[in-house]
Formats: C-alpha cells, sequence, structure tokens
C-alpha cells in the first residue's frame, strides 16, 4: 500500500515548488511529482546541445501544429526559473485590467497582488543588472533607444551575484547557472519545502489525474528517458497542478476533464518572440557577461503591443535562428561575436488551443493573426532604427519565431462556460484539484510572467490551506 | 508495462546526418565541415529526449539522406530552406523539415563537442568561473582531480 498524502504537486517549477515550500510550511504532507530530472550547479548540462536536449519537452523544442512557432517548455526541476533569464517584473495596470475584464476575478488590481507580490519578492534576491558590466549589445540597445527617442529601463533580475569580476557569462547559465547565482525554485523554494517534509520525485511524467469523493489519484511513468519506465499510483486529499500551460492542459484532456470544462485548453498565448540581428564592424561580444541589462519602457512600444529586449544566445541557438543554409549561413556564424541582437516580444491576441490528437499527442493550434504580424512588423521596424542608427553594416531577421512564455488552457474566471479554474483557484466543478501557474491566465498581459506566477501561487497557496483546514 | 529502449543511428541514418551535415555547414577555410567536426554516433545523445513522433520523422529523415546522392540531399535542404515560396499548407510541411534539419545539425556542430576550435573561430569564448565561485564558499579543489586535468 503507497504512502497517502495531504497534497500532489505535478510539476516542479516556478508555481509547483512556490505551493510546495508553503503548502508543506503550513503542515500539509506534500510530494512533488516532476517529469524533467534533478539537477544542481555541478551537474547542470556542459554543452548547448545536452543542455536543450536534457532541459526541455521534445529534446529542446516543440513546433506548433503549423511550425510557424518553436515552443521552449522546461522539463527540469526548478522548471523555467531554471533555463530563464530571471527577468521579475510585476505586471502593470494595462496587463491587471485586462485580467480582470476577462476572468472577473477581482484578485487581479495592483492593490490586491500587491501583498502577494511582495511575498514572492522578499523569496528571492532581486538585484538590477549593474551598467559598469554592460557588454556591447546592451550598449548597443541603450544608445540606439536614446538616439531614437525610445525610452528603455534597467533590468531587475533574480540574482544573487554572478561574480561578472570573474570574467563569468551569464549565456552559460541558460542551461542551469553553475554558481547558483540565478534565484530558481530548485535552490529558493525547493529547500525549504524539503526540509518541512515535502517529498520530491523527478522523472515522473505524470500521464492521468482522477478526482474521486474522498481523494485524488495520479498516475505516472517512473524513469529517465531512454530507459525502462514502470507506472505508478500515487493517492492524495488534494492535487495541484503546475505543469505549465500545455501540461495542465494534456494532463486534463487525457483524463476526461473536456467533457465537462469547455473552456479546457482553450486561450493559449506564448508571447511570441522574433530575434533580429544588426552585423557590426566592431566586435559587439553580446555574449560576454551579464545577458541583458534593460528592456523597453516605452509607452508608446506598449499601447503597441510589443516590447523589445536585450537580449542574446549560445552558438547553436544562434545558428539555429540565422537564415539559410551552406557558405551564406557559415558566413554570418564566423561574425558571430559582431553580432547586436534585439528580440521582439509580441503581446498575442489571438487565442490558441492545445488540444490531444487520436493518439494523445499534444497539438498545439496556434497562429498569428494580422494584429500579431502588425505588432512583430512595428517592434521589428523599431529595431531596424536602432541598429541604423548605431552603424549596422547588415540586419538580419531571425529565422523563427519562439514561444518561450507559456500560458492559458486553464483560464482563471467566474464563469465556468469560459474559464477552468475559479477565483480560488480550484477546477470548475471539483473539490480537489487546483492550478495557479501560467496555465490559469486569462490572456497574454505581455510583461514576462515569473513573478507574477509565483505571486498567484502564493495566494493559491493560502485557499489550499484554508480548502484543507490548515 | 511499458518501456522505452533508446534507439541509435543505424550506418545508413548516420551517412545520412553526415551528408545533411556538410550541406548545411559545408565548412571553409578555418571552420571544419560537419562530418569532420561531428561522429555520427554523437547524435545517439539526443535520441532519448525526443517524442517518438519527431525521433521517427528524424531517423526517416537521415535515412532517406543516407540513400541519397548528396546533390539530391542539396536539394532537399534547399527546398525546406525555401518554404517562404511555397503557399501554406505545404510550406508548413517544409517549415517542419528545415527546424528538424537545423536543429539536429547546428545543435551538435556549434556545441563544439570535440573541442576544435569551433568556438574561438566565431569569438566565443562564454566560461562560468566556478572553481572561483567554490574558493569564495572555502571549498577547495580537489588535487587529484586538478592533476587529471
Amino acid at each position: 500500500m503507497s504512502e497517502r498524502y495531504d497534497v500532489i504537486v505535478v510539476g516542479a517549477g516556478t508555481s509547483g515548488l512556490n505551493l510546495a515550500r508553503d503548502l508543506a510550511a503550513g503542515g500539509l504532507h506534500c510530494l512533488v511529482l516532476e517529469a524533467g530530472g534533478r539537477y544542481d550547479r555541478r551537474t547542470y548540462p556542459r554543452t548547448e546541445v545536452d543542455g536543450s536536449a536534457q532541459l526541455f519537452w521534445g529534446g529542446g523544442l516543440e513546433l506548433n501544429a503549423d511550425a510557424s512557432l518553436a515552443i521552449l517548455r522546461p522539463k527540469v526541476v526548478g522548471g523555467g526559473s531554471i533555463v530563464n533569464q530571471a527577468l521579475m517584473d510585476r505586471f502593470d495596470d494595462v496587463a491587471l485590467d485586462d485580467f480582470r475584464a476577462a476572468s472577473g476575478v477581482g484578485l487581479f488590481t495592483e492593490a490586491a497582488l500587491a501583498p502577494y507580490y511582495g511575498r514572492a519578492e522578499a523569496n528571492i534576491c532581486l538585484q538590477t543588472v549593474p551598467e559598469e558590466r554592460r557588454n556591447g549589445n546592451a550598449a548597443i540597445f541603450a544608445e540606439g533607444f536614446t538616439r531614437n527617442g525610445y525610452r528603455h529601463a534597467p533590468l531587475r533580475r533574480a540574482q544573487a551575484d554572478c561574480r561578472f569580476e570573474d570574467g563569468n557569462s551569464c549565456v552559460e547559465c541558460l542551461s542551469g547557472c553553475r554558481i547558483d547565482s540565478k534565484q530558481s525554485t530548485a535552490i529558493t523554494a525547493l529547500p525549504a519545502a524539503e526540509r518541512d517534509g515535502a517529498v520530491l520525485l523527478a522523472d515522473v511524467e505524470v500521464t492521468l489525474v482522477a478526482e474521486r469523493p474522498d481523494r485524488v489519484s495520479v498516475t505516472g511513468l517512473v524513469g529517465k528517458p531512454g530507459g525502462a519506465r514502470v507506472e505508478q499510483t500515487w493517492t492524495a486529499d488534494r492535487l495541484v497542478l503546475a505543469a505549465g500551460a500545455i501540461g495542465n492542459s494534456r494532463l486534463l484532456l487525457a483524463s476526461g476533464f473536456g467533457s465537462h470544462l469547455p473552456a479546457l485548453g482553450h486561450g493559449f498565448f506564448t508571447h511570441p518572440q522574433y530575434m533580429n540581428f544588426g552585423v557590426f564592424d566592431e566586435p559587439v561580444r553580446a555574449h560576454s557577461g551579464p545577458l541583458q541589462n534593460y528592456k523597453s519602457a516605452d509607452p508608446g512600444f506598449r499601447r503597441q503591443g510589443f516590447k523589445l529586449e536585450n537580449v542574446f544566445a549560445g552558438p547553436s541557438s544562434i545558428a539555429m535562428l540565422m537564415p539559410g543554409f551552406g557558405a551564406a549561413h557559415l558566413a554570418l556564424m564566423r561574425r558571430y561575436d559582431h553580432l547586436g541582437c534585439i528580440e521582439v516580444c509580441v503581446r498575442d491576441t489571438t487565442p490558441g488551443r492545445i488540444r490531444l490528437n487520436r493518439k494523445g499527442a499534444v497539438v498545439i493550434d496556434k497562429r498569428l493573426g494580422e494584429e500579431e504580424l502588425r505588432r512583430r512588423d512595428a517592434g521589428a521596424a523599431a529595431i531596424r532604427n536602432i541598429f541604423l542608427s548605431m552603424g549596422a553594416r547588415e540586419l538580419v531577421e531571425g529565422d523563427l519565431g519562439i514561444g518561450l512564455h507559456l500560458m492559458g488552457g486553464c483560464a482563471i474566471g467566474t464563469d465556468p462556460a469560459r474559464s477552468v479554474v475559479d477565483p480560488d483557484f480550484t477546477v470548475h466543478r471539483s473539490r480537489r484539484i487546483h492550478a495557479a501557474d501560467s496555465s490559469v491566465f486569462p490572456n497574454a498581459p505581455g510583461i514576462n510572467p515569473a513573478l507574477t506566477i509565483a505571486a498567484l501561487s502564493i495566494r493559491a497557496g493560502e485557499s489550499i490551506l484554508a480548502a484543507a483546514g490548515r | 508495462m511499458p518501456q522505452q529502449t533508446t534507439p541509435k543511428l543505424t550506418a545508413t541514418q548516420a551517412r545520412g546526418l553526415l551528408r545533411l551535415g556538410d550541406v548545411v555547414i559545408p565548412g571553409d577555410g578555418v571552420l571544419p565541415p560537419f562530418s569532420r567536426a561531428v561522429a555520427a554516433t554523437e547524435a545517439d545523445r539526443m535520441l532519448p529526449y525526443l517524442s517518438d513522433a519527431d525521433r521517427s520523422s528524424l531517423l526517416l529523415l537521415l535515412a532517406v539522406c543516407g540513400r541519397l546522392p548528396r546533390p539530391a540531399v542539396r536539394a532537399l535542404v534547399a527546398l525546406a530552406a525555401g518554404w517562404r515560396r511555397t503557399p501554406e499548407p505545404a510550406a508548413a510541411g517544409l517549415r517542419m523539415a528545415h527546424i528538424g534539419i537545423k536543429g539536429v545539425v547546428h545543435s551538435l556542430y556549434w556545441s563544439d563537442l570535440n573541442r576544435l576550435g569551433i568556438h574561438e573561430a566565431i569569438g566565443y569564448d562564454a566560461q562560468v568561473d566556478e572553481a572561483a565561485y567554490e574558493r569564495s564558499l572555502g571549498i577547495t579543489a580537489d588535487p587529484t582531480t586538478e592533476e587529471d586535468q
């Protein structure tokens, strides 16, 4: 007879581990199941090929149905907080007003969320990237913004000490931070959860969940990729789904919840991102030091529905994004350290849909509408202005759209016909299943979601503890 | 009980990968062509992590490339890379092939797995000084490990 838990959390990312910490601290016996592996600073993959393969679903990337977007979906203990750039912004009034209008949930105001944002921020170290450490790409971004009359602002990142004086480059930490500076939930929330008795099982791919009058059961395949996998079932009083927009939708659909949750899988958003490059005569060394210093803070950009980010990536990723093949592609890659790079991140408005095909595999129907294309092109035009004003010799548009902020599919709301999760973060018509991660977003905020996911998870933890009588 | 077994590239698939790779990355005076930088067996490290459907498609593509003459492989790569000239929905299939080809070839090559100076040739010298970090924590390096290096 297997042990029965108070709560099972599926997914050990930003939401799952924040919830596990709070639920364990509240006295609940907590089991966390994560499909990916558990690494630490000494064991993170050391090459780009291994980082992509081992830390993301699909061995690196998944594609939407028409292959217009490469979906990057983390699969590792710590989730997105392991592989992201740890940008931590609160949502503004624009995002929260739209959330409230779409969901009918009163929590989505700056005042109502402020205490939860405050607690989320208190759980991690937050720093502004030091100006004096900025690399050539950041300098191009800042100066180009100024020359064009655009407004930018320094970034606030979840980092403790990147030790740039040692010559460290954050691009290396896109496959996990090797000096524990990045404030992933694997080093912030997980140790606290485990101290309070939470149990984490990695390499468990949950395949089915079921709710009974007196319990929930969770079935999964245990084992590392490529090895033998064994099916196992766990039971608990409650279940928290924290497997992200695609993971939560897939799991509920596969478990038959679609029949009474008409909105399940609908309303999927990704903040489609397009990296654009300027080729400069002088070395830019965009890979060196802090990867990002600045973000756009231009009200005009916000109104137009996009933002620009000061980003870059390792050689394999940049090679993926460079158009063409053969000698021409190679010539561009030979200029790798002369590339400036700015990304346009689109606030998407056309909802996508997550569904399952006949074999039970996830299909992501997500297209860019005319409005998103207009936003992408407006952002690309601003990037051209920036690069040209800074003397770029050549401009190169990235070959591929990227979906990195995966949101929706289990939208929060008051109306069960249009949402999946109620204002107390409980699945409609359920008493025992909850969700609070990015899957509950009712639309795309146009702002990096990590801090808000953490804040919502802290708020959801209160509801779950109350429901459990704690 | 379900059990997964990880396939490895067959000889034909390995030949296909190297042919495909050399079309995508032919090398120049400084950078080696794909087939001199990457051992085909290194693709095996990726295979367990791919979805079943993606792995099947990839292995089929590599098997086909292993049987095609090099000009035909080049034509296939060019066709996929030219998806913008093709109307939808056919373009979607080409994009899928294009991304799949690039994903495998570029991941393996530009990771510079065999330390052939590929990173140096493009000016990539990013590093994280873990030893300095550990010294700051008061952790001393294992002398035998240092000697091994």
